[in-house]
């Protein structure tokens, strides 16, 4: 690998990491602003809808469902900030689920997480130009 | 259900695809699928005990 190719790596693994701290900053960073504005928005409205429905964001430590539970955070750790912000400001985190749709919310909590994980990927891609 | 089928539907659209028009035909292809599946697992859920 040329010394050119290396940086344009570590540029592109940044952009990918911009886009897991703020969904959809790694494509807005490369100028692709209508693709990472829409995209970001769908994992942010998703990530909305889950704590609106109840949902809860598991955390690295949890156990409450064995190994599950660590499979759980993985997932809603792919919302980067949003996970983080909300932990700390105790959104999304009561043990006990005080809505119905509670399940609903855990649900669209992950499938955020891991729709931000294929951003990450997707703005990696375009930025090894591996997709135009 | 809906609201679920079609934000994964935006996505898949827009990382799946390239061009506006391919893209908007994925991803509705992409919901069809999603809502139709649901709908087909739900029917059968229904009848089992």
């Amino acid at each position: 690998m040329t010394e050119k190719e290396e940086r344009g790596t570590l540029g592109a693994t940044l952009n990918s990491l911009a886009g897991w701290i703020l969904p959809g900053l790694g494509h807005v960073s490369q100028g692709r602003l209508t693709r990472g504005l829409v995209l970001g928005l769908v994992v942010i409205v998703m990530f909305v809808a889950g704590v609106t429905l109840g949902g809860r964001l598991y955390s690295l430590t949890d156990t409450r469902e064995g190994l599950l539970s660590n499979v759980f955070a993985a997932c809603d750790l792919g919302t980067g900030l949003l996970y983080f912000l909300s932990r700390a400001a105790g959104v999304a985190t009561s043990d006990q689920a005080e809505l119905a749709t509670a399940e609903y919310g855990n649900v669209f909590l992950m499938v955020a997480g891991l729709l931000n994980y294929l951003l990450m990927l997707d703005a990696f891609d375009i930025a090894v130009r591996r997709k135009p | 259900m809906l609201l679920f089928a079609a934000l994964v539907a935006v996505v898949f659209g827009a990382i799946g695809r390239e061009g506006l028009r391919e893209q908007f035909r994925y991803g509705l292809k992409i919901f069809v699928e999603f809502v139709g599946v649901g709908f087909v697992l739900a029917w059968i859920l229904y009848w089992v005990p």
